[in-house]
């Protein structure tokens, strides 16, 4: 129950576009038409689960101050697995790690799986650096870096997934929204980005009303 | 309660009285016809007469070019003028034959005949109704020796007639089935044993009580049941009308032959029956003169190719007139020109002293189009896509399945032509698909 | 203080590493012309050349499948930055430019119209407002359509700027009475009509119609004038835009285009010499 729960919070109640305004630039940027916007989503989905995912681990194995960690289990004989405490690189080692996972994928689906680049790999690298991703990677850390490790992967996984679904959801519901504002009569000054902002705004109020899904 | 079709729908005021009670009365055929070779939907029919021959009346002076087509005959006897391209009331421009009336009136060759309707085949009375180049009388001018074939695999069991005549203003259909009752039930046999349906019904709208006699009078102890149905517009429209008897919904893009139905109009029976019965190819038919700028209102059986101010100043033009239509004021198509001549597909000629949509005003949602639509199309929605050229939509929007009834244009607060507007979408989204089809061989190659 | 030295150093070694090798194993070999062509196409998209898009252009003309001259829009400059890339030589470019066929400013309406403004939707019914069934309706259909903004209604109607002009042909297609044609830059003279009305019949709605009087035949010291179905036509393979036929037309329906275009540096037309490659 308490992961389904997980699941429609981030989905809806805190999604990343409306609730938490990460990842405003594909918002925008590649919700002006639905089939972009459905590619786009996937790619999302995809990137966010494999990076919740790989930086779980890099925290775990890594960074986090447990006797888990690489360099405790190196070098540390006769010391506490407190004294290898690195948590404050995780941005760095984030960003570093998912930048790199984006770029293998994206050469891997290129030469095996051309199909699925054709209609993914070229939103990929407009993802690399997303602040939506990097944000479910801080966010899972903060969430359940104090749960059991079998426990906090997959609530991290699970909650990257979401994360990824909420944006495919907005995006589609925005570039349905922004097909049929190319068709109406705005203001010429609000013409394009300006009225999609205020359909955005309009947009994060509604789903303010998801709030009261939970408790 | 009686029966009417569910889906939308409008209620105009129905505007009959002035013409109700006129008896169909002979238009003495003018001095010049002009009779334009595509008066039928499909392709237009090929002259076979040229400038100096003469002609008689009823001789075929157009062939039909194909299945979906329909022959053209000469409605006056005389000299055939000059051949030229003229507007037709569709608004297109097309061959048209000028001929020059001698007043003779000398019938071809074996017009009229007697003959047994009921010693002929369906393939014989197919071919009759054929030769006599009948047409839809209620407006889309279909041809209907097309509608009384239907494919093998599809079998029909009701033949319909309709009697609705839901448009304003019109009532020639009604004074047809007072005085000809009997030739339209007959036409309405024919058909049935041309399709060899069993069950045979007239529609006919309960504002009509003295065509209703007249019918029940005429097919009494036929088998022929005669409905009378609540009065709503467009229920004359095909699939209204299929709904409105049997409840049979014709799926968008299908035709009443897919629901084991066929539908003829009043005025196309009684075509048939004259084409079938009599030989006479479909040279004159009954129209409807009325408006508030017509001076005397009447009901005429004018020959085909009349040019249609000679009917106005028939029966007396007021001098506010502001718009001349061809049909009624819902479907009908605004008359730019007074030589523009009667075509087999006119059911009247309406003058009118006031212009209904004058401004056309911005889009307010009110959803107005959308609630009476009878076919649940989007009006708002095809209008704002072709003003925004976002030609991708109109295959979503569905552009191809209205019949241009015209309840949204009637509806719209706003004022907009949304017909006009579908009717571009339409020829845009046909352009759109040859332009494709065009593109997708050049990249084949 | 040394351990995130080491723990960012050896993530940045390990993933460029992993990078490279993983670059190597999954290596996909791209025409790198692809690239090239395509920056240097306009990026209008605007489908001039008959396929999807400037990329679609680019990728047919390392396919083979397009001319390098494929792009209207772009002109010479283009297709020789292109047919530098591919390593042809590109054929002498024609520049074009769309010309306007009417010059009926002053025809009267036949009706009162109301309906969409639309020359399109006007001309579906009888033809169109004007008394002119051949003339311009005056509604900007075609500097709608047009995506350099080369057409611009002036007093309700439209006039050319043969210096935005790119030949893309979008008007061409636009206009329902068919009065535009794509014509080289180097024809200065044209016939501001397409009336196939009697004479008698176009000098009573137009002033400036073609009255088919033949004069223009008459002159034409080179055959290039004729006329046929009411109408004066030049064949453009035989007329040197002398000018003879424009001063002899009574109507001023034949036109030169010289002055006009002299003032905005379009004339004389500028050839680019080849280069071989």
């Amino acid at each position: 129950m308490s992961y389904a729960l997980l699941f429609i919070s981030i989905v809806l109640i805190n999604n990343f576009v409306l609730a938490k305004f990460l990842g405003l630039c594909p918002f925008i940027g590649v919700s002006r038409r639905r089939p972009e916007a459905m590619g786009m989503g996937y790619a999302v989905i995809f990137v966010m689960a494999m990076a919740s995912a790989v930086t779980w681990a890099a925290y775990f194995y890594l960074l986090a101050p447990t006797k888990a960690n690489v360099f405790y289990r190196i070098m540390g004989e006769g010391r506490t697995p407190a004294d290898f405490d690195f948590t404050y690189l995780q941005t760095i080692v984030f960003i570093l790690v998912i930048a790199t996972l984006v770029q293998l994928v994206e050469m891997f689906l290129m030469k095996m799986v051309p199909a699925l680049y054709k209609s993914l790999g070229i939103y990929l690298p407009l993802i690399t650096t997303n602040c939506a991703v990097l944000g479910v990677a801080l966010l899972n850390i903060k969430d359940f870096s104090r749960l059991s490790p079998a426990e906090s992967f997959f609530r991290t996984v699970l909650q990257g997934l979401g994360g990824g679904v909420g944006f495919l959801l907005v995006l589609f519901l925005m570039s349905g929204i922004r097909e049929r504002l190319d068709r109406a009569e705005v203001p010429p000054a609000l013409k394009g980005v300006p009225i999609a902002f205020i359909c955005a705004a309009l947009m994060a109020l509604a789903f303010m009303g998801f709030l009261g899904l939970v408790k | 309660m009686r029966r009417t079709f569910k889906k939308g729908g409008v209620h105009p005021p129905d505007m009959k009285e002035r013409t109700r009670d006129v008896p169909i009365a002979e238009f003495p055929a003018p001095a010049l016809v002009m009779i334009p070779m595509a008066q039928h939907f499909g392709s237009p029919a090929l002259p076979v007469v040229g400038a100096g021959d003469k002609v008689a009346k009823g001789q075929l002076i157009g062939k039909a070019d194909g299945r979906m087509s329909a022959n053209v005959h000469s409605s006056v006897s005389g000299k055939v003028l000059r051949l030229e391209e003229k507007f037709t009331p569709q608004g297109r421009a097309c061959k048209t034959v000028v001929i020059e009336n001698d007043n003779s009136g000398i019938w071809a060759d074996e017009i009229p005949c007697g003959r047994d309707w009921r010693a002929m085949s369906p393939k014989e009375i197919v071919e009759a109704v054929a030769a006599g180049g009948v047409v839809g009388m209620g407006g889309a001018a279909f041809p209907a020796h097309v509608k009384l074939e239907p494919p093998h695999e599809k079998p029909i069991d009701t033949a319909i007639l309709n009697g609705v005549e839901c448009e304003p203003y019109l009532t020639i259909d009604h004074r047809l089935m007072v005085e000809r009752a009997a030739e339209i039930i007959t036409g309405l046999r024919i058909i049935a044993k041309a399709v060899a349906a069993k069950e045979m019904v007239v529609g006919i709208e309960s504002n009509k009580p003295e065509a209703l006699k007249a019918m029940n009078a005429a097919a009494a102890g036929g088998g022929i049941r005669v409905e009378a149905l609540d009065v709503k517009y467009p229920q004359g429209g095909e699939k209204q009308l299929i709904a409105a008897l049997t409840g049979r919904e014709v799926p968008p893009g299908k035709l009443p032959f897919d629901v084991g139905c066929v539908v003829h109009n009043v005025g196309t029976a009684w075509a048939i029956f004259n084409a079938v019965a009599k030989c006479v190819p479909l040279i004159e038919r009954p129209l409807t003169i009325s408006g508030d700028a017509i001076e005397r209102p009447a009901n005429l059986m004018v020959p085909i190719g009349t040019p249609v101010g000679a009917v106005i100043e028939h029966c007396g033009l007021d001098q506010k007139v502001k718009k001349i239509l061809s049909g009624g004021p819902m479907m009908g198509m605004a008359i730019a020109d007074p030589t523009i001549p009667v075509v087999k597909g006119m059911s009247g000629i309406l003058a009118l002293k006031k212009v209904p949509h004058d401004i056309s005003g911005p889009c307010i949602r009110c959803g107005r189009c959308i609630e009476v639509c009878p076919l649940g199309g989007i009006a708002s929605e095809m209008a704002r896509a072709i003003e925004a050229g976002a030609i991708v939509d109109y295959e979503h929007l569905h552009v191809f399945d209205c019949m241009e009834c015209g309840s949204c244009s009637f509806v719209c607060p706003a004022g907009r032509n949304l017909v006009q507007y579908v009717r571009q979408a339409k020829e845009e989204a046909s352009y759109r698909r040859e332009l494709h089809r065009k593109q997708q061989a050049k990249k084949q190659i | 203080m040394i351990e995130p030295l080491i723990i960012l150093g050896s993530l940045g070694l390990l993933f460029g590493a992993g990078l490279y090798i993983a670059s190597r194993v999954f290596h996909v070999s791209v025409d790198p012309r692809l690239e090239r062509i395509e920056s240097a196409l306009p990026g209008a998209n605007c489908g001039a050349c008959g396929l999807a898009g400037c990329a679609g252009f680019a990728r047919a003309i390392v396919h083979g499948s397009a001319e390098v001259v494929g792009c209207i829009p772009g002109g010479e400059a283009v297709s020789h930055l292109i047919a530098d890339i591919m390593g042809v030589k590109a054929k002498e470019v024609d520049k074009q430019v769309a010309v306007l066929h009417c010059a009926g400013r002053d025809v009267a309406d036949r009706f009162h119209y109301v309906g969409m403004k639309s020359c399109n939707a006007a001309a579906l019914f009888q033809g169109g407002p004007k008394s002119c069934l051949y003339g311009c309706i005056r509604f900007g259909d075609c500097a709608l359509a047009c995506p350099f903004g080369a057409i611009s209604m002036i007093d309700g109607f439209p006039v050319v700027d043969e210096g935005k002009c790119t030949a893309c042909g979008k008007c061409v297609d636009a206009c329902p009475k068919d009065l535009y044609d794509l014509r080289s830059l180097k024809k200065l003279v044209h016939v501001a009509c397409r009336s196939r009305e009697t004479g008698k019949a176009t000098r009573s709605v137009c002033e400036v119609g073609c009255i088919a009087c033949k004069k223009c035949e008459t002159v034409c010291p080179f055959d290039a004038v004729h006329v046929s179905d009411n109408l004066a036509v030049i064949d453009y393979d035989k007329c040197t835009s002398c000018g003879k036929c424009v001063s002899e037309c009574p109507t001023n329906t034949i036109r030169n285009f010289r002055e006009e275009r002299k003032a905005k540096g379009l004339w004389p037309v500028k050839v680019r010499h080849e280069k071989n490659v």
